[in-house]
């Protein structure tokens, strides 16, 4: 008999039939009465004081509902951020990036929204730019340059430096001691639903947004926030996301579209073009990682040294904080304890980053699992043996104080090093080269951020008197099937039928406060919020069917919807009776709440905070052919191993997983945004910014270890953004291992594999 | 402003349109089909496939006046008498679907696909969505869908 009712097996999500038949209403398919457009006028120079707007033109043009700037803003603009308070809704005296938002204008309809912008005049001084996030480290510090942001010393938004143990003790123990440079490009998440928000600020002064967001309770915090208002003023209001991969936290366009509604009180619809999205949403930052590594003949890693450069940008939104977790997270993978690690975020004058799936972990991995490879073949060991002597294992506090619990490290490594027969390369045929890499990692089940008040998931839960079930959660769907997962948790929990349990669309009005898609937050501290109001749901239908049955509620079995006593089966109710006697007996529906505090905290002994409450582990393994005369590379076979602490729904794991082998083939072997001179994106689309399509992927083998964590929902851990993170490293070992050459630089495009082929010789 | 006749899931249409308005555009915002997706503009994503005349198309690169006449399924007319359509079933089945975005343009291009070719291998079913771009699901489960109504027949 299996262990439980529904977690484990491939449910159908719950909002298929909408998706697949056109039904499903995203945020960008959002129409309400009344809604005019909203177009905003961006900044042409990368850097540029404003001396003057003058938008009397546009003000006066028929058909135009209102025009908004910096000095004509209904509310008044304040400095706010993310992570670092440096960004404004609107340019106040000066831009910073080609894109930068300078007004914003309502019109009836888009072809007027347009003439409204190209009527406003501004008067800009320019000045000179920055465009190159190394040089700017050097230049910046020079007497005289013009700062990017005031207050600064220099164009750094940020430092971070980390020691931990004593590398210098560590290195004089290394036998031999290991040196290389790591560099990515500027990504984009490419999510296929553009950022969109729909505001409307009604006559009775409560503001309603449609956003497509990752975190909606934030979004809505944040906009109350900015704009002033009192936090029940604001309603957020989302069905599912098109797709986020960290790139939906902004509040920007939710905030200009409700200033705009305040002016001219209709309802404003701003949606971003793809153009708009790669030229001013928020993609990942270009790094640049030096690594040190001291090794024992023995295959010990004794001390590690780190400086990891993250490209900024304009503004410090999301980006900012992946610098902390790419001068640490991979780090965490192994038991090395000796680390001085550095990092910079420079401020350019460039679109502004944001976070990417592992909000900077894919780049130290890619640097760190670089190296695994190379000093395992340096030392004569395999890729996995030199793993093994130095992963880190089950309730150990890691080199950055995360207190793990579940680790299933070992497994993943012992399972993808035997699939994929990790010792074994085909022989060459003619100028096609084949090689495997394997790369492991590790992520957070639910980060703490700098969310103002707590660090947690609420839920509420109402069984209607027919006995069905709807779930009222704040965590957002953004295509990973976190509503499916979470409405197999409370069913799991409350033992209602899976045809009888639906999931509400998210209503800030309704539902309860959540941290949102973020740091893998929403399995490990969303379901367990779930899972605490599915019991309470539960406990109170068992005291009504205790009183129907004549026993205790202790005795009482609810199990596919089916309630008995479980000393006497013979004599069932449905659910559906017990509902409706509830109903009967309270005049109301069954409502319960719950929620779940993430066990992050600050450890005040070792000033190291253990940010998360469990962590999951994964190795994978890739496969490639590389064409040693063309530079093309082909992916063949894939194969990923993750503790994942239980599956909740197979399915949708799986295709976490595949999902996130594609983003990483496009990260090591396509994709990158490209500037001009002038800092300019010169590949604002999808013809030349290139995603993986149906043809390269390679082959698929999934594998999940259950290590059943202690404090994960039916023990379950994230996998969102691990599914992602080994990807890049794994492929840019497998390419190296093909080719014969030392890939420290992506994207590994078939011009630069060429070219190292060549020097290579 | 010209009016533009054509056969929309097989109920004839006629819109006012400009000359630069996309098939795109009147599906979506003159006839409030919203099912078929709008992103790139630019025929590169494949968001908005839709049929005409059998073959999938971007509906993006279609003029509204070029279709005049022409015979144009999208997501929404593929369920005959409420009863999804294999594909749209498998698709659900295989847990093809994630965030859901490009799926009905993934599954116009499968449908054409299947109706000139029944029976494809992977490589052809790959080929046939080469232009419909997937950030979510890596495409495995999507081939997997597919493969799965041609062995059913």
């Amino acid at each position: 008999m299996a262990e439980f009712e529904l977690l484990g097996q491939s449910l159908e999500r719950k909002e298929g039939p909408a998706k697949v038949t056109g039904e499903f209403i995203f945020p960008t398919d959002v129409r309400v009465p009344g809604m005019v457009v909203g177009k905003i006028l961006r900044s042409p120079h990368a850097h540029a004081l404003i001396k003057s707007i003058d938008t009397a033109a546009a003000e006066n043009m028929d058909g135009v509902l209102a025009v908004v700037t910096a000095q004509t803003c209904p509310v008044p603009i304040i400095v706010y951020g993310q992570d670092k308070v440096d960004e404004t809704m609107l340019a106040t005296d000066k831009v910073r990036y080609i894109g930068d938002e300078v007004a914003a204008v309502a019109a009836v309809d888009e072809a007027t929204a347009e003439r409204a912008l190209a009527a406003i005049r501004v008067d800009y001084e320019i000045l000179q730019a920055y465009t190159d996030y190394n040089s700017c480290l050097d230049e910046a510090s020079a007497e005289g340059a013009p700062l990017i942001h005031d207050g600064h010393a220099k164009n750094v938004a940020q430092e971070v430096h980390i020691l931990r143990g004593d590398p210098a003790k560590g290195f004089a123990q290394a036998d031999r001691v290991f040196e290389a440079e790591y560099r990515t490009s500027r990504v984009h998440q490419a999510y296929l639903e553009g950022n969109v928000a729909v505001a409307h600020y009604r006559k009775d002064a409560r503001l309603e947004i449609w956003a497509s967001t990752q975190w909606p309770s934030r979004t809505r915090e944040d906009v109350a926030a900015i704009l002033g208002l009192d936090i029940s003023r604001v309603r957020v209001l989302e069905t599912h996301v098109g797709g986020g991969f960290g790139g939906k936290f902004c509040p920007k366009l939710a905030l200009l579209a409700s200033v705009l509604s305040m002016k001219c009180g209709w309802p404003v619809r701003i949606a971003n073009s793809l153009k708009d999205d790669f030229e001013a949403a928020r993609p990942y930052g270009s790094s640049h990682i030096r690594l040190k590594t001291g090794v024992r003949k023995d295959g010990v890693i004794v001390a590690k040294e780190l400086l990891t450069i993250m490209d900024n940008g304009a503004y410090s939104a999301s980006g900012l904080a992946c610098l902390g977790v790419a001068c640490t997270r991979a780090n965490n993978v192994y038991k090395c304890k000796n680390i001085k690690a550095d990092g910079y975020s420079p401020y350019t004058n460039l679109v502004p980053t944001g976070a990417y799936r592992g909000y900077g972990n894919q780049s130290l991995s890619f640097a760190v699992e670089r190296e695994m490879d190379r000093i395992a073949k340096a030392l004569g060991m395999g890729p996995a043996e030199f793993r093994l002597i130095n992963a880190t294992g089950p309730n150990e506090v890691t080199v950055d104080g995360y207190v793990v619990r579940s680790n299933g490290l070992a497994d993943t490594i012992k399972w993808t090093a035997q699939a994929s027969e990790l010792g074994k390369r085909r022989p060459d045929e003619g100028p096609i080269h084949y090689g495997k890499g394997m790369s492991s990692g590790m992520h957070v089940s639910g980060n703490i951020i700098s969310y103002k008040l707590w660090d947690a998931s609420g839920a509420i839960i109402r069984v209607d008197q027919d006995g069905r079930v709807g779930l009222i959660t704040p965590e957002p769907d953004i295509g990973q099937g976190s509503h499916t997962a979470l409405a197999m948790i409370a069913a799991e929990e409350l033992g209602v039928r899976w045809e009888d349990i639906y999931v509400h669309p998210i209503d800030t009005d309704v539902a309860p406060f959540g941290v949102g898609a973020v740091g893998s937050h929403i399995t490990t501290v969303g379901g367990n919020a779930v899972k605490v109001a599915a019991a309470n749901a539960r406990a109170e239908l068992a005291a009504v069917a205790a009183r129907l049955l004549e026993c205790s509620p202790a005795d009482i079995d609810i199990t596919q919807g089916k309630v008995c006593n479980r000393a006497l089966p013979q004599r069932e109710l449905t659910l559906r009776e017990v509902a409706m006697r509830y109903y009967l007996e309270n005049y109301m529906p069954l409502v319960a709440r719950g929620s779940w505090r993430s066990v992050g905290r600050k450890n005040p002994d070792t000033g190291l905070t253990n940010p998360s409450s469990a962590y999951s582990f994964a190795t994978h393994v890739a496969e490639v052919a590389v064409d040693m005369e063309t530079g093309r590379v082909k992916a063949l076979n894939y194969w990923a191993s993750h503790d994942l602490g239980r599956v909740i729904n197979l399915a949708a794991a799986q295709g976490q997983i595949e999902g996130g082998v594609a983003q990483g083939l496009g990260f090591v072997l396509s994709e990158e945004m490209q500037f001009g001179a002038d800092g300019r994106v010169t590949n604002p689309d999808f013809l030349d910014y290139k995603c993986p399509v149906a043809t390269d992927m390679p082959a698929i083998h999934t594998h999940f270890v259950e290590t059943v964590d202690p404090l994960g929902p039916f023990g379950a851990k994230g996998i969102g953004e691990l599914a992602f993170v080994p990807v890049v490293g794994a492929i840019a070992n497998a390419v190296s291992d093909a080719a014969g050459v030392e890939v420290t630089e992506l994207p590994i495009t078939p011009v630069r594999l060429l070219e190292l082929i060549k020097r290579r010789g | 402003m010209p009016s533009v006749t054509f056969k929309v899931n097989g109920m004839e249409r006629t819109v006012a349109v400009e000359t630069a308005t996309t098939l795109l555009n009147v599906i979506r915002d003159d006839l409030g089909l919203t099912g078929t997706k709008q992103r790139c503009e630019g025929g590169d994503c494949g968001a908005c496939t839709v049929i005409m005349d059998g073959r999938a198309v971007a509906s993006c690169l279609v003029l509204a006046v070029e279709a005049a006449g022409k015979d144009i399924v999208t997501i929404e007319g593929l369920a005959k008498e409420g009863e999804p359509d294999p594909i749209q079933q498998a698709f659900i089945a295989k847990g093809a679907v994630q965030c859901g975005f490009c799926t009905p343009g993934m599954v116009m291009s499968a449908k054409a696909l299947l109706r000139k070719n029944p029976h494809p291998t992977e490589a052809q079913v790959r080929e046939a969505i080469v232009g419909n771009l997937c950030r979510c699901t890596g495409y495995a489960k999507i081939v997997e869908a597919v493969l799965e109504v041609s062995r059913r027949g």
